[in-house]
Formats: structure tokens, sequence, C-alpha cells
């Protein structure tokens, strides 16, 4: 019986040692940067910059939603969803300053591992886009762009909004004899995944950088051959009939996502 | 003859004192206030279909007390220099709480250069206050148009003392806020009444939201007219070759609310560079070039009440606006320039516009009590 006593108080002890370590860390924090670029360039607003057919463009704003934002499991690491829905505005990018700070994201508590990729879902997923507008908490991404995104007519979030002005007749300058272009496209129909694979490790309470551009570029740019911004029927993307471009466009984040 | 005087001046002093005992016009500063009950009543909002959620501070939640304390504030002129002046003088509720004059004049009759804004649904606005969006929460936007040398005139620290001596607020401030002591009555809490008042100024019932929303199942909501203005406002969904398109939504879409809350130079102002706008807007803000002549859209919510439009009240009706945006305006570096281009809209095309923007009207709204001068 004394035996057994002792035996008692000493796994006490035991166990009263291991409580005072500290606990092991099983997290780490995701960094997500993310930068525009136009053609490798930094992406600055209000600047032109060159198009393919050897005229200006010139934007005035870019922003977009990217949803289900995944860090994709490799081997015994399951997927992990870093977030449901995030909000990206290049509203600032006024200055080359700007342009070439990033925006940032952070994840805290993300399963360490190694991680074979990232998948970003362009847009707001379907059942977010059917979520009633009424119930979302204010600091929600959605509920902040409500007013600026949310398309009634389609019953639909804009999910990327691209907007400026292309230099059409090509003399060098911008003015109201110019092709001005307001890409708004949304629906389920043109929601984009795109997967890029990539080793990412992520180790004990470290912090891990997930640098990331959106280069505007290749969301009119596809294998060399630019969306003709003269033709005004590539000018928006408002109605059914404008659905291939819309399409397509959201499309080109395959491209525009660089990793 | 010195006893008359001196008996009429102590029997005209008490009553009036008691007078204003009894209807609460003067009392002590700092009065002990801890035997009025306080025990506050939650308001709870019911957020109409086609409306998102509102951001109500943890720190100011709506309550029936706080509400009918901002709505007496609101009403009152007690806020401005020489008592003229109520938050209601520019914000008429028969206006859909907006002013009739394109620039309101303020204590003397001073001018400043905006018209002023419809507080129509300005809970949900999330993107800024004001035309430049100065302000970020209605508490602090509340706290401005005292002190503004052209709007009330006043200072707050005068303003404070008036409350704090008056008697009926020592009691509405003791029961909406808890107060101990009159003297804990601050601009502060005063902007906090105010914006709970503001938050409940919800509208959402007018033919279109009937037809929108499915609030009423009648088919025949909207004439012909209307459902074709409906087509231009929002760009024809269908994308008809040829169909006019007004660009309409782009500024003021947001589901229910009719503004998408967005910064805009709406090509009002011929300029020569960006830096040449009278009224920088935004761009006085911000300080950005870019911003310079940008002013936020606002809601077309019961837009047939409130002329005269734009930031500065310029154009008298809404004839005038559609005219405005079907000739294309002022092109500037800033302009999107595909909304804002000549819209080429035939005549019948801007009655069918100017018949849709009046399906946009909400008759509950200027006449709910809720919202009423309770001081008449």
């Amino acid at each position: 019986m004394r035996k057994l006593a002792f035996f008692l108080f000493a796994s006490f002890l035991f166990a009263a040692c291991g409580d005072d370590e500290a606990p092991k860390t099983t997290s780490a924090t995701v960094n997500l940067h993310l930068l525009g670029e136009y053609n490798g360039e930094p992406f600055v607003l209000f600047q032109a910059f060159d198009y393919p057919s050897g005229n200006d463009i010139r934007f005035q704003n870019f922003n977009f939603f990217a949803s289900n934002i995944t860090l994709l499991g490799e081997g015994t690491t399951p997927d992990y969803k870093l977030s449901a829905v995030e909000f990206f505005d290049f509203k600032d990018n006024l200055d080359l300053a700007s342009a070439e700070t990033p925006l940032v994201r952070n994840y805290e508590n993300v399963p360490i591992g190694t991680y074979k990729g990232i998948k970003i879902d362009f847009g707001v997923s379907e059942e977010l886009n059917n979520a009633q507008s009424g119930n979302l908490p204010s600091d929600n991404p959605l509920r902040q762009a409500f007013a600026t995104h949310y398309w009634s007519d389609w019953d639909s979030y804009i999910f990327m909004k691209s907007e400026g002005i292309y230099d059409k007749n090509g003399d060098g300058t911008f003015n109201q004899s110019d092709q001005g272009f307001e890409h708004h496209p949304g629906m389920d129909d043109v929601y984009t995944s795109v997967t890029k694979l990539k080793s990412i490790t992520l180790e004990d309470g470290q912090t891990f950088d997930l640098d990331l551009v959106a280069d505007v570029f290749d969301i009119y740019v596809e294998n060399g051959v630019a969306l003709d911004l003269a033709d005004p029927n590539n000018q928006d993307t408002q109605s059914l009939g404008d659905l291939p471009l819309a399409k397509s466009l959201m499309g080109h984040w395959a491209t525009a996502l660089k990793f | 003859m010195k006893k008359i005087i001196f008996c009429s001046l102590a029997i005209i002093i008490g009553f009036a004192s008691c007078k204003d005992d009894d209807d609460g016009t003067v009392a002590n500063p700092g009065e002990d206030l801890t035997g009025i009950p306080y025990e506050t009543t939650p308001h709870t909002l019911a957020i109409p279909p086609g409306l998102p959620s509102m951001e109500i501070p943890a720190d100011n939640p709506l309550t029936v007390e706080g509400i009918e304390l901002g709505r007496r504030l609101f009403y009152d002129p007690i806020l401005s220099k020489d008592s003229t002046i109520s938050c209601a003088s520019c914000h008429n509720l028969r206006y859909s709480f907006n002013d009739p004059k394109a620039i309101s004049p303020g204590v003397g009759g001073l001018l400043g250069n905006r018209s002023s804004m419809s507080l129509i649904n300005v809970g949900f606005q999330v993107k800024g206050l004001f035309w430049d969006g100065r302000s970020q929460t209605l508490e602090e936007q509340a706290l401005h148009p005292v002190e503004n040398p052209v709007e009330m005139a006043e200072i707050w620290e005068n303003v404070e003392v008036k409350l704090q001596r008056h008697a009926d607020y020592q009691k509405r401030f003791r029961q909406a806020f808890g107060i101990e002591n009159s003297l804990e009555i601050t601009k502060e809490l005063a902007a906090k009444a105010l914006a709970q008042f503001e938050r409940t100024l919800i509208s959402a019932n007018s033919r279109y939201d009937k037809k929108r929303w499915q609030l009423d199942p009648n088919p025949f909501l909207l004439s012909d007219l209307e459902v074709d203005g409906q087509k231009i406002f929002y760009d024809d969904l269908l994308g008809s070759p040829g169909a006019p398109t007004g660009h309409c939504a782009h500024c003021h879409d947001g589901g229910a609310l009719y503004t998408s809350e967005v910064y805009r130079n709406n090509a009002i102002t011929e300029v020569a560079t960006l830096n040449d706008f009278p009224d920088k807007g935004l761009g006085a803000i911000t300080g950005n070039l870019t911003d310079n002549g940008m002013f936020k859209s606002t809601s077309l919510r019961n837009i047939a009440l409130t002329a005269p439009y734009m930031h500065d009240g310029r154009f008298q009706t809404l004839e005038e606006v559609v005219e405005h945006y079907n000739s294309g305006g002022h092109y500037a570096d800033n302009v999107v320039t595909l909304s804002i281009q000549p819209l080429n809209l035939t005549e019948y095309d801007k009655q069918a516009l100017l018949a849709f923007l009046h399906t946009l009207t909400d008759t509950t709204y200027y006449t709910n009590p809720a919202f009423r001068n309770p001081f008449e």
C-alpha cells in the first residue's frame, strides 16, 4: 500500500514538472503580402503604361475579392483555409512608394507542416454571394464593400473592378475622345479558382511571408494577345451578353497571380 | 417704491424659477441626478430586405431613451450660438431630412459652400460621412456642425453648459446614459444620442422597394415607362443591342441603399487641371491630387423630394441632373470616363429615367411620427 502511495506521489510530481514546461508550439503565422504590378512594374494608378497595341493605358481603380484562400496540404498535412473572403484594393497606389508597399493580411495559429502550394478563388463564393447582407457582421469584407460592390440587378457582388482609360487615338494623351473602360465582372459563372504549387514549410512559432503579386497586365493580355480596348464591345461587362468577356478577364487570374 | 419693485422682482424671479423647474428650462448645474431612475430599454432595429447590416458601436447601443434624447437634440436650436439653428434647420423631415435651399443659411444668415445632405439611411453608411467623407462615424460627424462658423457657430463648451443647466436634459441624459451629476453631460454623450436617433432614420418602403424586394406581390407596381427607366438606370441586364444605358447604378446601387458610397468627380465643374477645383472635396481631406473635385455619391432614395442637387445645389430639378449626365459633362483626369460620357438618351429615355427615379420615393418616411419634431 505504501509502495502504491509512493508511486502515485511520484507520478503526480512528474506530471507537475511537465506542466511547468512551456507548452509546445504547433502553429505558425502567415503574413500574406500582395503587390500590384503591371507587366512587372509597380502598379501605380493614374500613371500611363504601355499597352501591347502600342497605345497607352491608365488605371483609376483596381480591386477584387479573393475567397477560400487555402494552403494545400501535402502528405499528412491537411489543407488549411486561411480566409473565407478578403477584399484587396489598390486605391492607395498613387505613387511609386505606395505601389511598392504590399497589401498585407495576417493569419495566426496556422497549423505547422509542409504545404504544397496555395489555392485562391477570385470572386465571392456562391455560398457567400447568396448570403443575406443584413446578417453580415460589420467587419466582414463583404459588408464593408456592400455599397460599392453589390450589383442589385445581378443579385451578386462585383468580383473585380478594373476602371481606367485607353488612349484610343494614340496621341499620347488622355481625354474625352479616348475610350474609358469599366470592367466589373460578377455572378457565380465567372468565379475562378487558381492554384499555385510551391512548397511552403511552416515551423513552430515562426512567421512565413507569403509573397504574392497581382499583375494587372496579365488580366488584359493572354499569350501576347491583348484585349482590344478600342472596341466598344469590350468597354464594360454590364450585361449577360458580356459574360464571355467577364469570364475571360477573370480566367486570366491564372497567370495574373504570381507566387 | 423700492419695496414694491423688490417684491415684484422677487415674485417674478420666483415664478420664473418654478416655471423653469416645471418645463425644464433652467436648473442648477452640478445637480445630483441619482434620484432619477436609470433603466434603459434596448431598441432593436428591423433591417428591411435589400439593406445591409448596420454597425452599432459597442459603446453606444440603441436605447429608447437615447433615441428620444437624440431626437430632441436634433430639433433643438439650443445647439447653436443664438438658438436659431437646429440640425433640423438644414435637415428638414418634410424634404426627407434635406433643405430646399441650395446652401442652408447658418447663424446670422451666413452661407457655406455646400448643400445639406439627406440623412436617409445614414446609419448604414460605412465609407465616410459628409460630401468629402471626413467623418467616419455618426458620433464623430455630430460634433462638427455645432462649431462650424457657417452653421451653428457655437462652441461645445457653451452647449455643454446650456445642457447641464437644463432640467429636462439633465433628466434625459440621466435616463439615457446613467450619469450621476449634470456636469457629466458632455459633447460626446450628446453626439452619441444624436447618432442613435440618426440610426433609426431608415427608409425601405418605396414603390420600387416593394417590387424589387418582393414586399408586394402586385405585378403592376411599376408602369412600362418606369420599368424602361429601371433598365436605363441599371444598364439593361440583357444587353439588347442599342439599348440605352444611363450608367447610374455604378454610383447609386448598393442594394436598397441606392448609393454605392463612392467618391467621384461627376464632371459638373470645368477645370483646366485637377488643381483648379474651387471646392476640392475629398482631395482637401486626403491631400491626393487625384481626389480633387470628388464628392460622395448620395442615396437616390426620395431623390424627388431633395432638390436642389449636387454638392453645391447647382441643379434645381431632376430634369437638369439628367440633362447633365446625358451631356457627358466636363472631362478631367479623374473622371471615370465610361460612366461620365455623352449618353445619347432620347426624350423618351429621359422621361423613363425620371419616372423610375420617382419610384424611389418613400412617402411613409417623411410622415413617420417617430421622426417628427417633439417640440411641436
